[in-house]
């Protein structure tokens, strides 16, 4: 069976895929069975998971103000038109 | 119109968008520039030299939005109509920068060969070769305020700013403003393994820069 | 079909994250649809032989609806719903299960200097009370020593461990 197995540093490659639905079902099974039995790994997808979330909370830069004047002076244009 | 496929539902509320637009309803128009604004100067900038390009680039696919609107049918979802009319402008004018190199190609050296984990944090022999040395700790066992505080968010927002362009382009899209690997697979014409192998390498640098800041601070 | 399903505490499931309902009073939990979507295959629950390679913190009977397949260690099917908590799967039921698994490896390692060193590896897991780690190198250290047909064979001894001691003997009820 140990053939088979995922070690922990194969698992943290595939762990984007696993999120993503990107696996086989019998990857996502392997990859399950390991995350069950080791606790690094369980920790490891959680922090991933954070990861994402905390990303998700992250403000971005905004386009220029001038640039979004002169769109909408466009867009009254073309509506004139 | 080339990943659309024949079951394509259009989001709810997309039909009175749409129809606003077509009205020529400004306040819906400031609305969706200012949304997409920001994603659009991303995606200009992977293909373009500068900013100030890239501000051209969104500024004239926002003229193509308003002179094509009224052929619009809805058959894809209009943000992926209107990052198709971003990218083709951004392409042409890369092209005509003379950026020969094409954009997935860089994608795909830029993750080539990184691990995700330090190679040292895990045992190199014996019985259990290739499990932890160093076990990532149970981030969810921290209080909740440094969680969620601010500080953390800017450790991973400056962590984003800090990758290669590509990865935080791909990062920023997928994580921070929540696209699907689809639509920035087509916004950034990437194949799917490519923009997976780049998501990743982004995201497990910013996971290391967070665990550095927050084990850091637990000893 | 009746099956089995581990979830994490709070009847969450350990990998969808999706909080289960749970019955109330007598009244089954309400149905979980399987998501019609091309990578989740449906809900996943175990037989009994397939119980001691998800052993997580609770464990629930759990009813399926429609056709069940088998996938790997589990089975698979469109819908399910929680019946009732096996209240028996508790701490004191992980404990006894690390020492029967400890206790059998102890037998190997008395004639196998490999199995020696797992049986440390597992009584250290073994401390701490964790299940799911115990019954895999268990299972992986007489694999390494006998071969893989006497690793699925200790699985199946864990199986047999968990159905006594929990009751969970579907004929005989």
């Amino acid at each position: 069976m140990s053939d088979q197995q995922l070690t922990c540093e194969e698992l943290v490659e595939i762990v984007t895929e696993y999120l993503d639905g990107g696996l086989s079902d019998a990857e996502r099974e392997r990859f399950e069975e390991h995350v069950v039995v080791c606790s690094g790994c369980a920790n490891y997808l959680d922090q991933i998971r954070m990861t994402i979330e905390i990303a998700g909370r992250v403000t971005v830069d905004d386009l220029m103000e001038e640039t979004k004047t002169e769109l909408l002076a466009a867009f009254k244009d073309w509506k004139r038109e | 119109m080339d990943t659309v496929d024949s079951s394509y539902v259009p989001p709810p509320g997309q039909a009175a968008i749409v129809d606003a637009l077509k009205r020529g309803d400004e306040h819906t128009f400031s609305d969706l520039v200012t949304e997409y604004s920001p994603s659009m100067l991303r995606v200009a900038r992977t293909y373009v030299s500068s900013r100030a390009v890239a501000e051209e680039v969104v500024q004239e696919a926002w003229l193509g939005v308003i002179s094509g609107i009224g052929r619009f049918e809805g058959r894809a979802s209009l943000k992926t109509w209107i990052f198709r009319i971003v990218t083709n402008i951004a392409k042409t004018r890369g092209e005509r920068e003379g950026r020969s190199v094409p954009f997935s190609s860089v994608g795909g050296r830029e993750g080539e060969g990184e691990a995700a984990v330090d190679p040292n944090r895990f045992l190199d022999s014996g019985r259990w070769a290739g499990h932890w040395t160093s076990a990532p700790s149970r981030w969810s066992e921290l209080p909740e305020e440094q969680l969620v505080g601010d500080e953390t968010a800017g450790i991973v927002k400056a962590a984003i700013a800090a990758l290669p362009e590509v990865q935080r382009t791909v990062i920023t899209l997928r994580d921070v403003e929540g696209w699907s690997s689809e639509e920035v697979r087509n916004a950034l014409d990437l194949s799917e393994t490519n923009q997976r192998v780049i998501l990743h390498r982004a995201r497990s640098k910013v996971r290391n820069a967070l665990e550095e800041y927050l084990d850091g601070e637990q000893t | 079909m009746i099956a089995w399903k581990f979830l994490a505490p709070g009847a969450m499931g350990p990998f969808s994250r999706v909080t289960w309902p749970t019955p109330t009073g007598d009244a089954p939990g309400t149905w979980v649809e399987a998501q019609v979507h091309p990578c989740t295959s449906g809900i996943h629950a175990c037989e009994v032989s397939d119980l001691p390679y998800w052993l997580h913190a609770e464990l629930w009977e759990i009813e399926l609806d429609g056709p069940v397949s088998r996938a790997g260690h589990k089975i698979v099917a469109p819908r399910g719903r929680l019946l009732r908590r096996i209240e028996a799967w508790d701490r004191n039921s992980m404990i006894a299960f690390c020492q029967a698994c400890t206790v059998r490896i102890r037998e190997v390692a008395a004639r196998s200097e490999g199995a020696a060193e797992y049986l440390v590896d597992l009584e250290a897991d073994a401390h701490r009370s964790a299940a799911a780690t115990v019954g895999y190198i268990a299972a992986h250290a007489i694999g390494v020593v006998d071969g893989a047909e006497a690793a699925e064979c200790e699985r199946a001894a864990q199986a047999g461990f968990l159905s006594n001691r929990l009751g969970l003997d579907v004929a005989g009820r």
